[in-house]
C-alpha cells in the first residue's frame, strides 16, 4: 500500500529532488518530535507528496535549511522546517500505518508485534488529530465488508481507498481544498487501491486470500496470464484513473511551482503501473528462453 | 369514457389485467356465434361485437399509456435526482424498479459516471445499448466516455496486454529521447545509487 506514490525518476528536476527530499525530512523530524521516535520507522515518500500537496496548495512556504538527526548525525543535510501542516500530515502517516498493520492482522493473522510497536504513536495522535484516526478506521471497516462479501465490481472496491484518500485530503487542505483536490485524492487512493492488489495478484492467488482482480477476472496463475486474457479491461480500469487524475489536476489552484507534484500525478503515476505490468513481461521473456 | 367501455364488458375499473382478457374472449366468443342469427338479433350482435373490439382495445392502450407514463414519471424523477447531485437518492430509486430496461440501465451509467466509477458506468451503457441498438443517446454517451479517456492519455499509454513498449518509443518522432531507453535506465539507476548512497553513506 505504501511506497507507489512516487516521480517519475528521469523527469524529475534537481530542485524538486532536493524540495521532495527536504519535505521528507521534515515529516519525519515532526513524526520524532510529537508522536515518538520509532513511528519514524513508517515513513515513506508517499507522505511527502501530501507534504508538498498541501504546502503548495495552501500557499505556504517552507524554510530549507541544513540540519542534522538521529539517523544522519555527522553530515547535515537540507530539510524543511516544521509547520502545522506538516504534523498533520505525520499524524495521516501514523494514522495509516496504524490500520494498515491492524488490516493485515485481520487478514493474515500476523503483525500484531508491529502494531504494538506503533500503538503508542497512534495513541498520541489521537490528542489533536481524532478525525483523522476516525476517517482511516471507518474507510477500513467498509473496505473490510466489502472484501467480506467477495465484491467483485473493481469501482465498489477501490472507491473505500478513494474517499479515505478524499476525506484525509478535505481535512489535511481545510478550506482550500475544493472539488478538483478532492477529485485528485479520490483518482489517487483508487490507483494506489488498485495498483496494490495488481501487484500482489499473484501472492493473493497462492494465500487464497481476497483480491479484486481475481473476484473480477478469474483465478490465473500468474499476472501476465491475467493481463493476456483480460488486458484490455485492466488497460480501460486504469486508463479512467489515470484520466480523472489528468482532468481534475489541471485546474488545481497552485500558489507555488508544481513540477513536482504533476510529476508525480501525471507520469510518476503511470510509470509505476508501466513497471508492474513490465514485470510481467520480464518473466514472460525469461519463460520463453529469450532472456540470457 | 373509459367507464363506458369497462361497463360494456361488465367489468369493474379496477379489474386485473387477467379478468379483463376472460371477459373479453367471452363476450367475443357469444356475440361471434350470435352474428350469424338471423334478423335484428343479428344485426344486435354484429354492433356489439364491435364495440366489445373498441372497448378492449381502447382500455389496453389507456394501461399500457399509464404505465409508461408512471414509468417515464419515475426515470424524470431519478434525472432530476442526479441533475441536483443527489447520487444515493437516485441510486435507491433505481434499486426500487422490479423492471430494468434500456433506459435504466442508462440511468444507473449516469449515476455510476458521476460517481467517477468509469468501468461500470461503460459496462452499464454497453447493455443499455445491446437492449436498444437504435437509440442514438446512449451511442453518444458511450463514445463521449471512451473519447475523454484516450484524449487524456494520448502519449504515454500503450496497450497494456502484453505489449508495452519502453518508454522511449511511445513518443511522437521529434520528442524522442536520444539514446531511448538506455538513457533512461541509466538516469534511473543513478538516481537509485544517489538514494541508496545517502542513506548509507552520508554523501551529500
Amino acid at each position: 500500500m505504501f511506497g507507489y506514490v512516487k516521480p517519475d525518476l528521469p523527469y524529475l528536476y534537481l530542485k524538486d529532488d532536493r524540495l521532495y527530499k527536504a519535505l521528507y525530512c521534515g515529516v519525519c523530524k515532526s513524526i520524532g518530535n510529537n508522536f515518538g521516535q520509532r513511528a519514524r520507522l513508517g515513513l515513506t515518500y508517499d507522505i511527502a507528496f501530501l507534504s508538498a500537496f498541501a504546502h503548495n496548495i495552501k500557499g505556504a512556504d517552507v524554510e530549507i535549511k541544513k540540519e542534522r538527526c538521529v539517523a544522519h548525525p555527522l553530515v547535515p543535510r537540507f530539510m524543511a522546517s516544521r509547520d502545522e501542516i506538516t504534523e498533520v500530515c505525520a499524524a495521516v502517516n501514523v494514522a495509516l500505518v496504524y490500520y494498515k498493520i491492524k488490516d493485515d492482522i485481520n487478514d493474515r493473522g500476523r503483525g500484531r508485534v508491529k502494531l504494538a510497536f506503533f500503538k503508542r504513536a497512534w495513541k498520541k495522535t489521537l490528542k489533536k488529530y481524532s478525525a483523522v484516526s476516525e476517517i482511516v478506521e471507518r474507510n477500513y471497516d467498509d473496505l473490510r465488508a466489502l472484501e467480506r462479501a467477495c465484491e467483485s465490481r473493481i469501482d465498489a472496491v477501490g472507491d473505500c481507498f478513494g474517499n479515505m484518500m478524499r476525506e484525509l485530503g478535505e481535512y489535511v487542505l481545510g478550506d482550500a481544498s475544493d472539488k478538483n483536490s478532492s477529485d485528485t485524492f479520490y483518482f489517487l487512493g483508487k490507483w494506489i487501491y488498485l495498483i496494490d492488489a495488481l501487484d500482489d495478484y499473484e501472492k493473493d492467488g497462492k494465500r487464497g486470500e481476497y483480491n479484486p482482480f481475481r473476484y473480477a477476472f478469474g483465478e490465473y496463475k500468474t499476472l501476465s496470464e491475467l493481463l493476456k486474457n483480460h488486458g484490455q479491461e485492466i488497460t480501460y480500469i486504469f486508463g479512467g484513473v489515470f484520466a480523472g487524475l489528468k482532468n481534475s489536476s489541471k485546474n488545481l489552484k497552485w500558489k507555488f511551482n508544481h513540477d513536482l507534484i504533476i510529476n508525480v500525478l501525471t507520469k510518476g503515476v503511470e510509470a509505476v503501473t508501466l513497471d508492474v505490468f513490465k514485470k510481467t513481461q520480464k518473466d514472460n521473456k525469461k519463460s520463453n528462453g529469450e532472456e540470457r | 369514457m373509459t367507464n363506458d367501455f369497462y361497463s360494456i364488458l361488465g367489468l369493474n375499473e379496477n379489474c386485473s389485467d387477467e379478468e379483463l382478457e376472460n371477459a373479453y374472449r367471452t363476450l367475443k366468443e357469444k356475440y361471434s356465434e350470435d352474428r350469424f342469427l338471423e334478423g335484428e338479433a343479428g344485426n344486435e350482435a354484429a354492433r356489439k361485437l364491435t364495440e366489445i373490439e373498441t372497448a378492449y382495445r381502447e382500455i389496453i392502450s389507456e394501461r399500457k399509456e399509464s404505465e409508461f407514463s408512471s414509468q417515464a414519471g419515475c426515470y424524470s424523477d431519478i434525472e432530476g435526482a442526479i441533475k441536483r447531485g443527489e447520487l444515493s437518492e437516485a441510486q435507491k430509486m433505481l434499486d426500487n424498479f422490479n423492471e430494468r430496461n434500456a433506459e435504466w440501465h442508462y440511468l444507473q451509467s449516469v449515476v455510476f459516471y458521476k460517481k467517477n466509477w468509469t468501468n461500470e458506468s461503460k459496462k452499464q451503457l454497453e447493455i443499455a445499448m445491446q437492449m436498444d441498438p437504435s437509440n442514438q443517446k446512449y451511442k453518444t454517451s458511450y463514445d463521449k466516455l471512451n473519447a475523454k479517456i484516450n484524449s487524456a492519455n494520448e502519449k504515454n499509454f500503450t496497450d497494456y496486454s502484453g505489449n508495452a513498449s519502453p518508454r522511449g518509443e511511445a513518443y511522437e518522432d521529434a520528442d524522442r529521447q536520444m539514446g531511448g531507453d538506455g538513457c533512461m535506465e541509466f538516469c534511473c539507476q543513478m538516481a537509485i545509487c544517489n538514494i541508496l548512497l545517502n542513506c548509507c553513506c552520508n554523501c551529500r
